[in-house]
């Protein structure tokens, strides 16, 4: 993992006394809230339905047990107890009180984190691929480029005042578990012709109100032309992103208004000034960043672990669990762990101080240290020995955290929701909740499979519900909460967005519209087919008949 | 408007234009780009310095290839949230050799006057006089700069290169 | 953690409440809300031009110009410093007399997330 050296933690106190000092100077009444409100909110604090909110950086989604065990004391000592982990691998903390965000940021810098640029119209947390340095699939580690990336967009003096907000992923692979096609860049690690790794570039996708799929601006960008070629497009877009309507000033409207050709074009115009330039990161400095993402000291053991087939066999309630929550490792003997934070009723997403500290731990015993948080609103232990996977599994269930529905009918991912947000027209924890109970069973929950449901609570579309498999979006009909539903989404290499059934359901009638949902394709699929695959085999026409037949 | 410029507080000589209004024979006066674009020669043929404030949506190219010619550009920011004034300073140094003096005008505000100076600019027009102090302390808020700019501030990476040399 | 089920907003008492304001047509009362400044609680601008945690005995005005004044109010104490956003809320009266939120985001606000029943105000006695 990146290792904070004296210019970082230098950098992060500075940041932290300014922060200080700008809430000083707002409580005594120098700032206004007008003046103040962009300041806090390139610090992640925003101010939600019920009091502030916080959003923390996890950059690309990685921590250390250290930061983990800060997380969990944070939660404890200046918030209610828990935090949320969200769509863009961030954690949000729902009741810190102004006052205390200087040392709540003062704590995170002694564990190397913060929450700057979580917010505000600037460069966002960066995030990639949760298996990273982990998985079999791996091109090049996306952790590298993110941390490179992050440095170079942090405080960016020409980047801070952009049109809208700036998001980027980065995968590593060829599959793609960063949803790079609905990010504003995203950044796909490839091999070109003569063996050389770099990046492809997408450009201008997005959810929200106009959801987009980016599209490809370039196949093949070296990588040590990288960070020239992400300052051109940044400030093609800074120049000619729309500044007159901020419902239309993402750069996915940009790329839409003046098309991909023309876009380009302006891109590798200003390209061609910069590329070799100064922006480019040093091969040393590379290299020194390179070095902190070195596989951890693996112990050389078989393939397969002889322990971990034994118990699968003996204990059926392990064998469903390793089922779902384990991901096969590059390094013989190991396992990617997925710690399931959607325990059926549970709140997506979100984790107690508690399980937070005893994460840590186990982190340290099972992990190596290391935690991943995904996009998806769970966590993974990266590198695990088979043989210590039984343990592992017996100590995280008392936790709750062992629940067997990764990527199934039970693992949704939902937005805070009116519940929590200031933005949102509906509730979707709730709806979530439901759907959850209503499959609890962890046999049905595994014959039906794979099946992604994402719920966001306004257009916003926090949830990602566009490409769900099922996405559910909340919206508010005479103050009553409805919502509608869609199909065929994917967040993978294969992205769509997906397609809207019809009318919307009421509250108490979503529930049974997605269970419908979840019948109609069991009754349509044929073998090995995931819900995604017969939708897309079969088309909307038979679902959209059983849903509306009995209205 | 009170002026800052090299941590002080300076008059400011230049006058600026409305675009009716005439142009005096002497004196350091600027115009809008309006102006500029269609009084160009006559402006130039003063032989006194001349200068052009820059819309926010007026980026660096359309005025680019003047500069040379011009002693001052003034590059509104007509909210703080409108960013696009940091790309044409930028712009105006790097890709066009702007000497003269970049000054930041409108809603300029202690919390952005550092990413103003990286980019390029050395003046800047505050709302009152009191604004000044708060502008210095920000200007040495930070000492670690991760990515190159206008400015010859030095960016971690090479910073760390030299420690790394040393070592 | 104890977490209980969310309650369809049709089995809501404040529902009910707010039938009955749309039953009696005309324009709702209106009550100023706002969060307060350094710690974020939502809090509701009272008869003593105080803010108070609890909209059961927050002041409520009718008609338009008392709304725009209760608002001018609101806004003066964001220019001292001890709320910040403050906007205006339809509200109902109870059986009882005290005020209710008209709508189910206000009912939220005041109460606290619907999926945690243990925290916020709903929470505290």
């Amino acid at each position: 993992m990146y290792r904070y050296d004296e210019f970082d933690h230098t950098f992060v106190a500075q940041r932290v006394a300014q922060f200080r000092g700008q809430v000083t100077r707002r409580l005594d009444g120098e700032l206004t809230e007008d003046q103040f409100r962009p300041l806090r909110l390139m610090n992640g604090l925003y101010l939600q339905l019920h009091a502030y909110m916080l959003r923390v950086a996890i950059p690309y989604g990685t921590l250390s047990s250290r930061q983990m065990r800060r997380l969990g004391r944070i939660a404890r000592v200046y918030d209610k107890g828990y935090g949320h982990f969200t769509t863009r691998q961030n954690i949000q903390y729902n009741w810190p009180a102004l006052k205390d965000t200087p040392d709540i940021l003062m704590e995170l810098a002694e564990v190397e984190m913060h929450a700057l640029q979580t917010s505000g119209n600037c460069i966002r947390n960066v995030t990639a691929d949760q298996y990273a340095g982990a998985a079999a699939d791996e091109i090049e580690d996306p952790r590298i480029w993110s941390e490179i990336i992050r440095q170079w967009s942090s405080l960016h003096p020409e980047f801070s005042f952009l049109p809208r907000k700036f998001k980027v992923a980065v995968t590593g692979a060829p599959s793609d578990r960063a949803a790079i096609a609905v990010h504003d860049i995203g950044l796909r690690a490839v091999r070109n012709g003569d063996g050389e790794i770099g990046f492809e570039v997408m450009v201008g996708g997005g959810q929200g109100r106009t959801p987009m799929i980016g599209k490809t601006i370039r196949p093949f960008v070296a990588k040590h032309h990288l960070l020239s070629y992400l300052e051109a497009i940044l400030r093609v877009y800074n120049e000619y992103g729309r500044r007159d309507n901020m419902f239309k000033a993402r750069i996915k409207i940009l790329v839409h208004e003046i098309g991909i050709e023309e876009f380009r074009a302006r891109v590798e115009a200003e390209w061609e000034t910069m590329r070799g330039g100064p922006v480019e990161l040093p091969a040393d400095e590379l290299e020194r960043i390179q070095a902190y993402f070195a596989p951890p000291a693996f112990a050389a053991l078989p393939a397969v672990s002889a322990a971990f087939v034994g118990s699968r066999a003996a204990d059926a309630e392990f064998a469903q669990w390793a089922r779902t929550n384990l991901v096969p490792h590059r390094q013989p003997g190991y396992a990617i762990v997925n710690l399931s934070l959607k325990p059926v009723g549970g709140v997506p997403g979100d984790a107690s101080a508690e399980q937070m500290e005893a994460i840590a731990d186990l982190a340290d015993a099972y992990s190596f240290g290391e935690i991943r948080v995904t996009h998806e609103q769970n966590l993974t232990f990266p590198h695990v020995r088979q043989d210590d996977l039984y343990e592992l599994w017996r100590l995280l269930r008392p936790l709750g955290l062992a629940t067997a529905n990764i990527g199934t009918v039970t693992d949704i991912i939902a937005c805070p929701g009116l519940d929590y947000c200031s933005l949102a027209n509906a509730r979707a924890i709730p709806v979530a909740q439901r759907i959850s109970e209503r499959f609890a069973d962890v046999g049905r929950m595994h014959d039906v499979g794979e099946l992604k449901i994402k719920i966001s609570g306004c257009i916003n579309a926090c949830g990602h519900h566009h490409v769900g498999h099922i996405g559910i979006l909340g919206v508010d009909k005479k103050g009553e909460e409805f919502y509608q539903l869609t199909l065929g989404g994917d967040a993978t290499e294969t992205a769509a967005l997906g397609d809207l059934v019809g009318p919307a359901f009421s509250y108490d009638g979503v529930v049974d519209a997605v269970e419908t949902l979840v019948e109609t394709y069991v009754g349509l699929r044929h073998d090995g087919e995931r819900f995604l695959d017969t939708y897309r085999r079969v088309g909307l026409e038979p679902f959209k008949e059983k849903l509306y037949a009995a209205r | 408007m009170p002026l800052v410029k090299d941590g002080r507080l300076v008059d400011d000589p230049w006058v600026g234009l409305a675009d009716d209004a005439p142009v005096p024979a002497e004196g350091l006066v600027f115009v809008s780009l309006t102006r500029f674009r269609a009084e160009r020669d006559a402006l130039l043929a003063r032989g006194a310095p001349l200068g052009v404030r820059l819309k926010s949506s007026e980026l660096a190219p359309e005025i680019g290839t003047d500069v040379p010619l011009l002693a001052l550009v003034a590059v509104e920011f007509p909210t703080f949230r409108d960013g696009r004034g940091y790309t044409t300073a930028r712009l105006l140094r790097e890709r066009f050799g702007f000497k003269g003096e970049l000054r930041a005008v409108g809603d300029v505000l202690r919390d952005q006057v550092l990413f103003m100076h990286r980019c390029g600019f050395d003046a800047f027009e505050v709302a009152d006089e009191a604004a000044l102090e708060g502008l210095k302390a920000a200007m040495a808020e930070f000492t670690v700069f991760y990515q190159p700019a206008t400015d010859d501030r030095t960016p971690a990476s090479v910073l760390r290169r030299v420690r790394s040399a040393a070592e | 953690m104890t977490e209980k089920k969310s309650p369809s907003r049709t089995t809501d008492e404040a529902v009910v409440a707010i039938s009955s304001a749309r039953g009696s047509r005309g324009s709702a009362s209106k009550t100023v809300t706002a969060n307060r400044l350094g710690d974020g609680v939502v809090v509701y601008l009272a008869e003593d031009g105080g803010w108070i945690e609890g909209i059961e005995s927050a002041r409520a005005v009718d008609g338009k110009e008392a709304a725009a004044a209760l608002l001018a109010e609101a806004e003066a104490d964001v220019g001292r410093c001890r709320v910040v956003a403050p906007y205006l809320i339809d509200v109902v009266r109870d059986a009882r007399g005290a005020l209710r939120p008209a709508t189910y985001r206000e009912v939220m606000r005041a109460a606290g997330p619907s999926v945690r029943l243990d925290l916020g105000k709903q929470a505290e006695g």
